[in-house]
Order: C-alpha cells, then structure tokens, then sequence
C-alpha cells in the first residue's frame, strides 16, 4: 500500500457524496434525508481538505473554506429540522411523498 | 421663452394628473372641472404651438434639449417641424374633447381619468421627441394604460356565434401592440449601434449614413412594427376589437391618434433610414391598398355601429399607408393631413356613437332606425362626419384623399384606381349606416329619447368645426407641412444618393 | 416641354361680379340652413331675392360677353377678375385656384340655371307651404344652385369635381328631404352611390388628364382645361392616355347624367318633391355630364374611340329609355324616363359632333321639361298626390291653364315647329347626317325611331291626362294658384320663344354664343339651316307618333287583341319590368355585394383574426398547458432533476476543457 495521497481522499469523498445522493434521492423520511444532505456536505468537505492538504500549502484555503461549510450546515440544519418538526404537527407523519400540493 | 412651450405641454398634463392623485376618491366633480381645466390649457398650448410654427415654419423654434443620462447617451430633445406640430394639435383637440365626453363615466372616474392622462402624455411624448430613445420610451408608455382603461371600463360584444369580451379586446391589443413594439425595439437598437454615433437624436442618425445593406435588412423591423400600431393588414384585427371594446373616449384616443403613431413612426424611420424605405416602399403601398379595400368591405358587412367605424379606421389608415409609400411631397404630404383628418373625423365618429349607444344602450344597426327625428343635431353631425369619410369635397377628408391619390398615381396607377374604388365603397357603407340607423320611419322605442346634452354638444362640435374649416380652408395646414414634407423628401432624396 | 398658358386675356374686370352668384347662393344656404329649426316665417324671401340678383349677374356676364365679341375669358385667378385672393390650396406645385372660363358654354348654362333656378323657388313657396321643413328645404336648394353655378364657372379640372360631388350632395339632400319615407331614403341613396360609382371614372380620368406630363415649371402637371386642351391639341398625351382620360371621364358623366346602364337612380329620384325634380333631374344637375362632355369636346375630337363610345352610349340610352316612358303609369317616373331619354339624345348628338345642337337641345328641353314637371306638381297638388295616370282624366275642363303649357311643352319636346324643340331636334339631325339624307346610315334612322317614340309617349300621357274620361271622381279639385302657375307660365313663354329667337332671329349672333373658338372640328352645324327634307322626316315623324298616340289611346287601340298577344305582350312586360335592370342591380347588390364582404368580413375574423393573431398565443397556451406537468410537486422529482443536470453539465464542461469524456 502506498502513501496516504490525494486521490485516497478523494475516492472516500466520492463514495461519501454518492452514498449521501443516493440517499437524498431515496429516502422517503424527511430527517433521513436531511441526514443524507449533511453527509453530502460532510463528503464536499472531505474533498476539500484533502485538495488543501496536498496542493495548497501555501494558503490552505479549503481549511478555510469548511469552516464556513460547516458553520453554514448547521445553521441550514437547525432550520431545516423546525421546518420539518412543523410540518410533522400538522401532518403526522415526516413521509416527503405526500407532500405534494406546490404542484400543477 | 418659446423653448419651454413644449416640456410644458408634457408638463401640464402631469400637473393635472398630480392634481388628481391627491383628490379624494368621491369628488367626482372636482376630479372632473379639474381635468377638463388641464385638457383646456392643454388644448390652447397645442393650438399656440401650430398657429406660432405656421407664422414661423421654423423647424427650431421650439427646440429644447437637456442631457439625460450620458453614459447610454440618451437626451431629453424636443422639437417641432410641420408635421409634428399638426399631430400636436390633433392631440389637443381629441384630449380636450375626449375629456369632456367622458364626463358621463361614473364609476371609478379618478382612475379613469388619471390612465386617460397617462396615455395622453405618452401621445404628446412621441409626437415631440426628437431623440429616438424618448420616442420609444412615450410610445410605450401610450400603450400601457390601454389595457386598463379597455378591460375596466369598456364594454363586451355579443354575437351569435362568438363573443367578444372586453377582456379579450384588451389583452390581444396589448401583446400584439407589445409584440410590434418588440420589433420596434429591435431595430432602434441595432441602428443605434451600427450608427455609432453615439447618440439616440434623429438629426445625428440622420447624418450617420447607415451602410445600404443594413438599412434594407433594418428596415421591415420599423415597417412592421409601426405598421401593426397603425393597423397594418394582415396585423389589424387588434384595431376593430380594441375600438368596439373600449369606452368612447379611449376609442376617440385609440383611432385618432394612437393609430396615427404608428404612421408617424414610419415617417421617421424613412429619414434615417432612405435606402431601407426605398426598398421596402412597394409593400407597404401594396399592404395599404389591401387595408383601403379590405377595410371598407370588411366594414359594409359588419351589423355593430362600433364595428363599422372600427374597420373604417382601419381603411382610412390605408389611405396613410399608401400616400407615405410614395415617397413624393403630394403623397406624403396627403398622408399627413389625412392623418389629422382622419383623427378628428373618427374622434367625431366615436362621440356620436357613444352619443347613440348611451341612449340606447344598443349598437345593432339592425334595431335602431329613425333616429334622426329624437336626436336631429346628432344625426346632422354624424353626416357631416360620414360625408367627410367619404371624401365629400367642402370637408377635409377631401384635400387629403386628393393629395393622397395624386401622389399614388405617380407611383403606380393600379393601387391609385383601387383607392378611388376604395372611396366608392366607402360611400356605399357609409351611406347605408346612416340610412339605416338615422333615416325611416322611428320606431316606437327610440321616439322618445333626448338629444345631445352640453357636455356631448361641446366637443362634437369642436370636431365638427375643424372637419368644416380644413375642408373649407385648408390652405392654412397645407402650407405648415408641406415645407416640412418638403424638406423630409430631399433629405431622404439626397441621403439616398450620397448613402 | 409644354409651356402653360400664363398669359389670360385680359378680362374686363366687371366679369368678376360672376362669382357673386354662387357665393350669394352659399350665404343664403349658411343663412337658411342656421334659420332651419326656427319657426322663422317667410325665410325664402332669401333666396328669392338671391335669384333675382343671380338673374342680374347673368344678364350683365352676358351683355358684356356679346359686346366684347365672343371672345373666351379665362379669370384665372381671381386676382384677374377680382382683386387678389390666394389659391385655394396647393398641390406640390400645382396651384389649384378659383378660376373662372367665361365663355359661350359658360354664360349658356348661367343663364339655364339661373332663370329656372328662380322660376323654381317661387313656385316652392307655395308648393312646399304646408311643409314645417320648408327653410330647410330652400336652405339646400341654395346649395345645390350654388353648387352647380360652381361646376360651370370652372376653370379646372379639380374645381369641377368638387362642385360635382357638391352637386350630388345637393341632390342627396332634396330627393331624401322627406327622410319619414323609407322609398325617398332609399332612392337618395342610390343616387349617391350610383352617381359615385360614375365619379370614380371621373376621379381616375382627371388623375390621367391632369398628371400625364410635366410642365415647363417643373409642375407633375396641370388640371387648367384650356391648358389641357392645348395640350392635347400639341400631342403632349399618348394615345392611350386620351383615350383612357376621356372614357373614363365620360364614365362620370354618364353616372351624373343618368346614361345607360347608370340610368338607374333617375326614375327613383321622383320621391323627392316635384319642384326638386323640375330644378335638378330636368334642367341642372343631369345636364352636369353634358357640359363636361361639351366642354372638354376637344379631347374627345382627337380621340375617336372615346367618341364612338359617346354616341352609341347616349344613342342607346335614348332608345331604351323611351320605350320604357311608353309603359309606365307613374307621371313623375314617365317624365323622368323621358329626360333620360333626352339626356341619351344630347350625348348622342355630342358624339355626332352636334355640339352646339346638344346645348342648344339642353336649354330647350331644360325649359320644355321643367315646365312639364312643374306642371305635374300642379296635378299632384289638386289631386293630393295622386301621381298614377291611369286614376287621372279630362283634366282639360279642370286645369284649363294646366293643360295648355303642358300641351305646348309636350309639342316642343315633341319636335313640332315652331316651337324650341324642333330647332334643337332638326340640328341634331343635320348632326347626325351632314347634310346628305342617307338612309342607310343606322343612326340616323334610330333618330327617327327616336322622334317617333318620343312623340308617342308625350301623347300617351297628354291623352291619359287630360283628354280621355277620367275613370275616378274628382274631388274638390280645382287650377292651381298664381305663385304656382306664373312660373309655368314663364317657362312656356321661353319654351315658344327660345329657339324661333336663338334660331331665326338673332341666328348669326345667338348661336355663336355656343361657338367654341375655333378648335377645328368635324364639320358640325353651328348654325340653323332649314332643309326642307330633313324638317319634313323629322315633323313627320313627330306627327305620325301624335297620330298614333291617338289612336291607340285615345280611341283605345291598345286594347285590341292583336296587341295583347305574342309579341307585343312579352315586349310590354320586359319593358315595363324596365329591362329587368332594377332587378339585375338588386340581384347583384344582394347576392355579389353582401356576399362578398361578408365572406370578407369572415376572413377577416376566421382567418386572420382567429387563425392568424389568435393562434400564437393559444399555441403558447397549448404548450404551458402540457408544459406544467414538471411540476410534479415531490421533492424527489426536484432532487432527481437536480443531481442529473449537474452530472451532465460538469460532463460537457470536462468534456470542452480536455475533449475527452472522462
């Protein structure tokens, strides 16, 4: 095995990425997705550092750039998961498929 | 001094409509003296305007000219020849008589009154910019308070077979009009740039000498999208609906003047735009010959009084049409006095139709008979103002019909002939319409109904007499535009050679 | 390049005073016509006195006409004959100006409309008395006066149409004066438009006569008749276009004076009130088209073929048209179609070349004719309208005065000498034959037939009348009143006197009135020759249709067998149908006409409208209408689109960047 080097990293952020799409894309539970959302982010951010690391050592400003990420997802989170939490006091349930009226 | 004459007549029409935004909604008396009072100043700064340039004939005695916005070279320029003068007097005229006609709306008048001026300052606008960019900017600001002013206060058509709603009439008018105003657009723009004169003022466009080859490819974008403001065929069915659809004095507006935009448009664009015109000029005749006859056929068969005059209009334009294709002083110079012609006798058209139509409450033609015996003074002038459609010499359709033909008989003698036999159906039409709905024997239901009132009296007979006195005396307009036709021809003359 | 004749004679000034006619006859018409909703009383005193002073005019212009020996005058501007007055307008660089020709033709006309002008208002006074519309009423007859004073002082071209149309004006107005009636309304309005459709013609020719060359000032012409006339004269106008020029002029004047197949409006006319008839459909305006043909005869000289048209037209129209007076039972619509009938022998004896026989004809019938209509509407006057002469008889014991001027006036149309129709008839003749009697020449014997027929007729309606016994009881009935018969009193004195005093007496100085100067005509007769052999056809003819009248008429031959039967019963009711035309006409108004513009009218709505405007924007709402199904509402679907159209374009981005997928 060789040394830990930027294309390791990558693979794993893609994998992350893909697994969190996949996840968006199939759940069916609003949280569940919002979870997925939050992987793919974590995936963006892995790609980033790993960048940074290897081929910007000068600057480091994909260090800097997920620091904003992060700070951003939270926020993005906490609003998302009120909006949810409401939606679930009127609705009963947290199932995306129904949540249909915003249509032709 | 003489320089501010014009932002002022922008000016007043503003004032008044301020006026009006701060007046309480119910005060329909005071909202009505007060736009009456301002169409009135209006009416005389307009007639001051025509009467001091026919003394003078100086193209820049009214100049005014400020910067607007300098890095898109845009300017606020005012200006006055001939022709425009006329138009500016036509518009006058048809504000104040309009706004006194109107005096019999009752709902919502501040609204009304206040889109109505709205659209008369746009009319103003254009016909006294001298820069293309302000042209454009009027011109669509004539346009916009249309839509309202037909789908709120105008009035629904039913058929048998097919209905035409109010809502209809004003939504097609605004798109098509929108649509032709994009074509407009267009080539304003690209002649701008390709000019590179860096300047939006005709005078400079004029001067740029714009290469032959772009002229021809630019110029259908003009002559189509004026055309369809001046009901173009086969772009004139916005006209007929627009007209029936609206409430009389926006229909006095819309066929006096916001056709005669459209025209005016062309006239411009053949400045600055000499080879294009050449050109394209054969279709616009053979287009405007379709509108005369077509028109008067189409109004022959119609069975609603509005939609007679509506496609009256459209075959008068026609006559526009044809005598600006010509490219001569006596055609061009017949177009722009059948331009004011035209605008006041159909003005005096749709005032007596709204005349009739509020006393009735019905414009089939089928019904109404007989009403030359309750309502004698509107009878007699509803024939003078058919006998002017039709070109009665003694009336001023006639001088400019002559000029109209003279000029196209130059050009081609078949479209010449078809616009005599236009005239001849006109007549035919025109004279059935007023036999059948004036004449005969009055029926029971309309043998009682009051004649015209003051306020409809009024602009009626200020109509009336303008129609009389060009027709009697026309000396007086001719002179102020034929130098300015003039002077438009050789320009376009010796720009098309040198360019 | 054709120099324009700057240069007008000098006219004497006092010729000036010629547009005070007109203009006098408009101020009585803005006067009367403001009066006409007042209960003013005695308002025509105005046009009274307005005709007396137009009679002044004329026997002023003509006295000084004779005295200056006949030389033409054309006041170009009125600067010439008055003092300064800009032109009218101005076309480009044409002038178009108020322009005058005083001339023989002129000054015939003047004097035409004047005297019977006059002679008709005072008998309105008194015929229209009972009318609450009466101001009204002189109020147009003075317009139309005016109108027609206007037509034939012209100079030009262009003045000339517009006093035509305002003559038209004149005459929509009166015949529909009664606008209660639906016949009187439509009737005016045929007249308008099927005089229009003969106006297009006019407009076209002037358009063509008047554009065709330019001028040494660089003018695109000019429509001055003397200078057009010279024009031609020099060759400046191409075959086809004198050609076109003149047809399509002589299409106006045989709109205006009721020539076959145009003929049509002059019958209706007759609603309109009988003076109106004596003064426009007898006397003034049908004799419109005939001082046009006369005056620009020198146009028509050089092109033969619009020539020919003249004649056979005008032949064509004298014929049919007096066979059709032989079958009708209305007298107003008997005399009307017998003025078409006369109309069609001037234009005839025009295309003949009879030139000064066509006019003097036009006087002689303008007076002739007037006093028979005016004295029709004494007979309607008594009878309370009755107009059908089937209901009339013996009028004779009742209307003695009545009976006698129309008795005289049907003998001069008639051709009996010595009264002024035979003078015009027998110049016509001598038109038509040169001289040498050649009985083979087709249009000569028609002329004969003509004689006959029209003798025919007038002894018809004579019989029918006055003479035979009359099949209703009269009531109440008695002569008419002074105002009314002085006037037909006059008209008969002029009707006796005027072709023994043009033709005999002052031969050599009256005729030359009509004497153009000399343009160099086909040999036309200007003067009156007595040829024994024409004036023995031509009164035999006269009297044979006389004789026959009364026989068939009066002794009732008509009822005979042999002419109810074969022949002469299909010809009876083809005439009497009047050829059918009224009914071809309607036939065309309603199945070619209407159909046609409301098929255009459907295209327009159907195809442009719908089709054309419309569909744009329903096809856009067609479009958004299938197009709204993306919104599916689920969040996935979004999500879904999302993620693929981002893989795609980053692909196509790595794709440009390094032109390789992947």
């Amino acid at each position: 095995m060789g040394e830990l080097s930027l294309i390791h990293i990558q693979i794993a952020s893609i994998v992350l990425f893909s697994i969190g799409i996949y996840g968006v894309l199939s759940r069916r539970n609003a949280v569940l997705i919002l979870l997925a959302i939050e992987l793919m982010l974590n995936a963006v951010n892995l790609n980033l550092i790993g960048v940074s690391a290897f081929l910007d050592q000068s600057r480091f400003l994909g260090h800097i750039l997920i620091i904003f990420i992060i700070t951003i997802a939270a926020a993005e989170v906490a609003l998302a998961l009120a909006i949810v939490l409401k939606l679930y006091k009127e609705k009963r349930n947290t199932d995306v498929d129904k949540l249909d009226v915003l249509k032709w | 001094m003489d320089s501010w004459i014009l932002p002022l007549i922008l000016i007043v029409p503003v004032i008044t409509l301020l006026a009006i935004l701060f007046i309480p909604k119910n005060n329909d008396e005071t909202i009505k003296n007060i736009t009456i009072f301002g169409s009135a100043i209006s009416g005389i700064l307009s007639l001051y305007v025509f009467m001091a340039f026919a003394q003078t004939r100086d193209p820049n005695q009214f100049d005014f000219s400020m910067v607007w916005l300098r890095n898109l070279s845009i300017r606020l320029d005012f200006g006055v020849d001939g022709i425009s003068a006329l138009m500016v007097l036509l518009v006058g005229i048809v504000y104040l008589t309009g706004t006194l006609i109107s005096c019999k709306i009752t709902e919502r008048i501040k609204e009304f009154f206040i889109l109505y001026i709205l659209l008369i300052i746009g009319v103003y606008g254009v016909f006294i910019s001298q820069d293309l960019f302000f042209f454009f900017f009027f011109y669509e600001l004539a346009v916009v308070p249309m839509y309202l002013l037909i789908a709120v206060w105008g009035h629904s058509s039913e058929f048998e077979t097919f209905n035409r709603t109010k809502e209809y009439g004003a939504l097609k008018l605004m798109l098509v009009l929108v649509a032709s105003s994009v074509l407009i657009w267009i080539g304003i723009l690209s002649t701008f740039v390709v000019a590179n004169q860096n300047s939006f003022l005709f005078k400079d466009l004029i001067d740029a000498n714009i290469g032959n080859d772009f002229q021809i490819f630019i110029f259908p974008f003009f002559l189509i999208g004026f055309g369809v403001l001046a009901g173009l065929w086969p772009f004139h069915t916005w006209s007929p609906d627009g007209h029936v659809a609206a409430p009389t004095s926006v229909s006095m507006v819309h066929a006096g003047i916001l056709m005669k935009l459209g025209a005016y448009g062309i006239l411009r664009s053949i400045e600055f735009l000499p080879a294009g015109a050449q050109e394209w000029m054969w279709l616009l005749l053979i287009l405007g010959t379709i509108n005369v006859v077509y028109g008067a056929l189409s109004a022959m068969a119609q069975k609603d009084l509005k939609y007679v005059i509506g496609y009256s209009s459209v075959s008068h334009m026609g006559y526009v049409l044809m005598g600006l294709a010509t490219l001569n002083v006596i055609g061009v110079a017949g177009s722009v006095l059948q331009m004011f012609s035209h605008g006041i006798m159909t003005a005096l058209f749709f005032a007596l139709v709204g005349v009739i139509y509020e006393r009735t409450h019905s414009r089939d033609i089928e019904t109404l008979d007989g009403l030359i015996k309750p309502m004698g003074i509107a009878g007699t002038l509803f024939v003078i103002a058919g006998l002017t459609s039709l070109g009665l010499p003694g009336l001023s359709g006639f001088v400019a019909e002559l000029f109209i033909f003279i000029g196209v008989f130059q050009t081609n003698p078949l479209m010449a002939i078809l616009g005599v036999i236009g005239a001849a159906i006109t007549a035919v039409y025109i004279l059935r319409l007023i036999a059948r709905i004036f004449f005969g024997t009055v029926s029971e239901k309309w043998a009682n109904l009051p004649d015209i009132s003051k306020f409809e009296l009024i602009p009626s007979v200020i109509l009336a007499f303008f129609i009389v006195f060009m027709g009697v005396l026309p000396i007086y307009f001719i002179d102020a535009v034929n130098e300015s036709v003039k002077e438009l021809i050789n320009a376009y003359l010796s720009n098309f050679v040198a360019g | 390049m054709y120099e324009l004749n700057e240069a007008a004679l000098q006219a004497p000034t006092n010729l000036g005073i010629v547009w005070w006619a007109p203009i006098l006859y408009i101020v009585s018409f803005v006067v009367l016509g403001l009066l006409s909703r007042t209960k003013i009383k005695y308002t025509y005193f105005v046009p009274i006195i307005v005709s007396f002073i137009s009679i002044g005019i004329f026997i002023t212009v003509f006295s000084t006409y004779v005295s200056h020996s006949w030389e033409r005058y054309s006041c170009d501007t009125i600067g010439v004959c008055w003092n300064g007055i800009d032109p009218w307008f101005v076309i480009g660089d044409i002038q178009m100006h108020f322009g005058a020709i005083i001339d023989g033709l002129t000054v015939t006309m003047l004097g035409l409309i004047t005297i019977v002008g006059s002679l008709v208002i005072i008998y309105s006074v008194s015929y229209m008395h009972d009318d609450p519309r009466k101001t009204w009423y002189f109020s147009c007859i003075s317009f139309f006066i005016a109108a027609m004073l206007f037509l034939v002082l012209a100079n030009n071209l262009l003045l000339i149409y517009v006093a035509w149309e305002l003559v038209g004006l004149g005459s929509y107005l009166l015949i529909g004066f009664w606008y209660g009636k639906q016949t009187a309304v439509d009737a005016a309005k045929k007249a308008f438009i099927t005089t229009r459709i003969g106006d297009v013609g006019l407009m076209v020719g002037i358009l063509i006569l008047g554009t065709s060359f330019t001028t040494s000032s660089g003018a695109i012409g000019t429509f001055h008749i003397p200078d057009i006339i010279l024009a031609a004269q020099q060759g400046m106008y191409s075959t086809s276009e004198l050609n076109w020029g003149c047809l399509l002029i002589f299409l106006g004047a045989m709109g205006k004076s009721a020539q076959f197949p145009l003929h049509i409006w002059l019958p209706d006319a007759m609603e309109g009130p009988t003076p109106v008839s004596a003064l426009i459909h007898a006397a003034t305006m049908v004799t419109a088209g005939i001082y046009l043909t006369a005056r620009l005869f020198p146009l028509y000289e050089i092109s033969t073929i619009a020539l020919t048209v003249v004649t056979v037209i005008g032949l064509i129209t004298a014929i049919i048209a007096a066979s059709m007076a032989l079958v009708m039972n209305d007298l107003k619509k008997i005399l009307a179609y017998s003025t078409v009938s006369h109309l069609g022998l001037m234009i005839f004896g025009i295309g003949t070349g009879g030139y000064a026989a066509a006019m003097l004809h036009l006087v002689a019938h303008g007076f002739s004719k007037a006093l028979l209509f005016l004295s029709a509407g004494n007979i309607m006057h008594s009878l309370h309208e009755e107009t059908d002469i089937r209901k009339m008889g013996n009028l004779r014991h009742y209307m003695p005065i009545t009976t006698i001027c129309f008795l005289i006036g049907a003998l001069s149309l008639s051709g009996i000498p010595p009264l002024s129709g035979y003078f015009s008839k027998d110049m016509l003749l001598h038109g038509v034959t040169h001289g040498k009697i050649d009985f083979t020449n087709i249009y000569f014997l028609l002329s004969l037939g003509f004689i006959f027929l029209s003798s025919l007729y007038m002894t018809r309606v004579f019989i029918l009348v006055f003479w035979s016994k009359s099949t209703t009881e009269y009531k109440d009935i008695h002569e008419a009143p002074k105002t009314m018969n002085i006037p037909i009193i006059i008209l008969t004195f002029f009707s006796i006197v005027f072709g023994i005093i043009t033709c005999l007496i002052y031969q050599d100085t009256l005729l030359d009135i009509m004497h153009l100067v000399t343009w160099g005509f086909l040999d036309t007769p200007l003067h009156f020759e007595f040829d024994l052999i024409l004036t023995i056809l031509s009164v035999g003819f006269a009297l044979s249709g006389i004789i026959a009248g009364y026989f068939l008429y009066q002794e009732n031959y008509v009822n005979k067998s042999v002419f109810n039967s074969g022949l002469f019963k299909s010809l009876n009711s083809l005439i009497s149908q009047k050829y059918y035309l009224d009914d071809a006409y309607n036939w065309i108004v309603s199945n070619v006409v209407n159909k046609v513009t409301a098929i255009v009218s459907y295209i327009d709505r159907a195809f442009v409208n719908d089709i054309g405007i419309n569909s744009p924007g329903e096809a856009i709402r067609a479009t958004s209408n299938k197009l709204r199904y993306i919104q599916t509402g689920k969040v996935y679907n979004y999500a879904l689109f999302i993620v693929l159209s981002i893989s795609v374009i980053v692909l196509i981005w790595i794709f440009l960047e390094t032109g390789k997928i992947l």
